[in-house]
C-alpha cells in the first residue's frame, strides 16, 4: 500500500487502516520499543499504548512525512514519557525496583538480554551495547536506528530532521568513535 | 609480524567481531498476545466510549442547563424584589 492509499483508505475506513498498520508495523515498533526502553516486559506495554496513540491520531496524518517516521515520532515520544513516568516514580519511591533508568533513553545494558540477539552473541552484544551508549547521543541514535532497527538513510534523515549527506558523515563518525570505544574496552580488559 | 603489529591485528579482529554483531540482530517477535490486543485496539477504544448512551449524555447535559437557567431566573427575581423593597423603604423615609 502507497501512502496516498493509505490516506485514502484511513479516510474511508480508520479501522482498516489500522489494521493494514498492525500487520505491517507491530514488529517494527516493537522492535523500537525494545531499543528505547531496554526492558522486555516494558516493551510489550508500551507497543501498545503507541498502538493508542496511533488509532486516535490517525486521522492527523496528512502524509506529510512517511508513515515510517511518523510512526517512529510517536514511539519516540511515547518512551520518552514512558521513562520519564517512570523515572516520577522512582522518585515518589512508589516504584523501587527501576534503579535502572536514568533520565535519557541510555544504560540499562548490562541486564538487557535483546531478544533479537543470538545465544552465542549475547555477551559480544552486550560489550557493543554498551560502546553505543558511549557515544555522543546524535551518533548513537544514528547508530542504532542504522545498523540494529535497520532504517534507510532517507528515513534516518527524516527521523532526526537532517539531510541524507549528514547523516552519512554522522555514521561515519559514530562508527570511527565506536571502533575507538572498543580499542579502549580491548586495551582494559588486557590489562 | 612485529608483537605491536600482532597485538593490533588482534584488536582489530576482536573489533570487527563485536560490531558484525549488529548484522546478525533479529527484529525480536512480538508476542501473539500482544499482538491480539494491539488488533483489539479500535473495538476496546469504542466499547469504551459506548458505555455511555448518548442519550444519557444528552440527559445530564439538558438538566444542568435547566439547572443554570432555574439559578439565573430565582437569582435575578431575588436582586429585583430586593430593589423594589430599597425603593419602598426609601421612599417612606422620604415621605417622613
Amino acid at each position: 500500500m502507497t501512502e496516498q492509499e493509505f490516506i485514502d483508505c484511513a479516510k474511508r475506513d480508520k479501522d482498516a487502516a489500522f489494521s493494514y498498520l498492525t500487520t505491517a508495523y507491530a514488529q517494527k515498533i516493537y522492535g523500537s520499543c525494545i531499543q528505547l526502553l531496554r526492558n522486555s516486559e516494558d516493551a510489550e506495554d508500551l507497543v501498545q499504548e503507541v498502538f493508542v496513540s496511533i488509532y486516535l491520531s490517525l486521522d492527523s496524518f496528512g502524509g506529510k512525512s512517511k508513515l515510517s517516521t511518523w510512526i517512529y515520532a510517536i514511539t519516540h515520544n511515547k518512551a520518552k514519557e514512558f521513562l520519564r513516568k517512570k523515572t516520577q516514580l522512582k522518585r515518589s519511591g512508589t516504584l523501587t525496583i527501576l534503579d535502572e533508568y536514568s533520565e535519557g533513553f541510555s544504560s540499562n545494558t548490562i541486564n538487557f538480554n535483546h531478544p533479537g540477539v543470538q545465544l552465542e552473541d549475547k555477551e559480544r552484544a552486550a560489550v557493543l551495547f554498551e560502546a553505543i551508549d558511549s557515544l555522543a547521543e546524535n551518533q548513537g541514535q544514528a547508530y542504532r536506528l542504522a545498523k540494529i532497527e535497520g532504517y534507510s538513510y532517507v528515513e534516518i534523515a527524516e527521523i532526526m530532521e537532517l539531510s541524507v549527506s549528514s547523516i552519512e558523515s554522522l555514521l561515519f563518525r559514530a562508527n570511527k568513535r565506536l571502533r575507538e570505544i572498543l580499542a579502549d574496552f580491548y586495551q582494559k580488559s588486557k590489562s | 609480524m612485529t608483537t605491536k603489529e600482532t597485538d593490533m591485528n588482534e584488536e582489530q579482529h576482536w573489533i570487527d567481531d563485536i560490531t558484525s554483531v549488529s548484522e546478525r540482530i533479529k527484529t525480536p517477535q512480538i508476542p501473539a498476545h500482544i499482538l491480539e490486543r494491539i488488533q483489539a485496539i479500535p473495538s476496546t477504544i469504542k466499547s469504551k466510549v459506548d458505555l455511555v448512551p448518548k442519550r444519557t449524555i444528552w440527559l445530564v447535559a439538558a438538566s444542568i442547563a435547566a439547572l443554570i437557567a432555574v439559578n439565573v431566573y430565582v437569582s435575578s427575581s431575588t436582586s429585583s424584589a430586593e430593589d423594589s423593597f430599597e425603593e419602598t423603604y426609601f421612599s417612606h423615609l422620604k415621605q417622613l
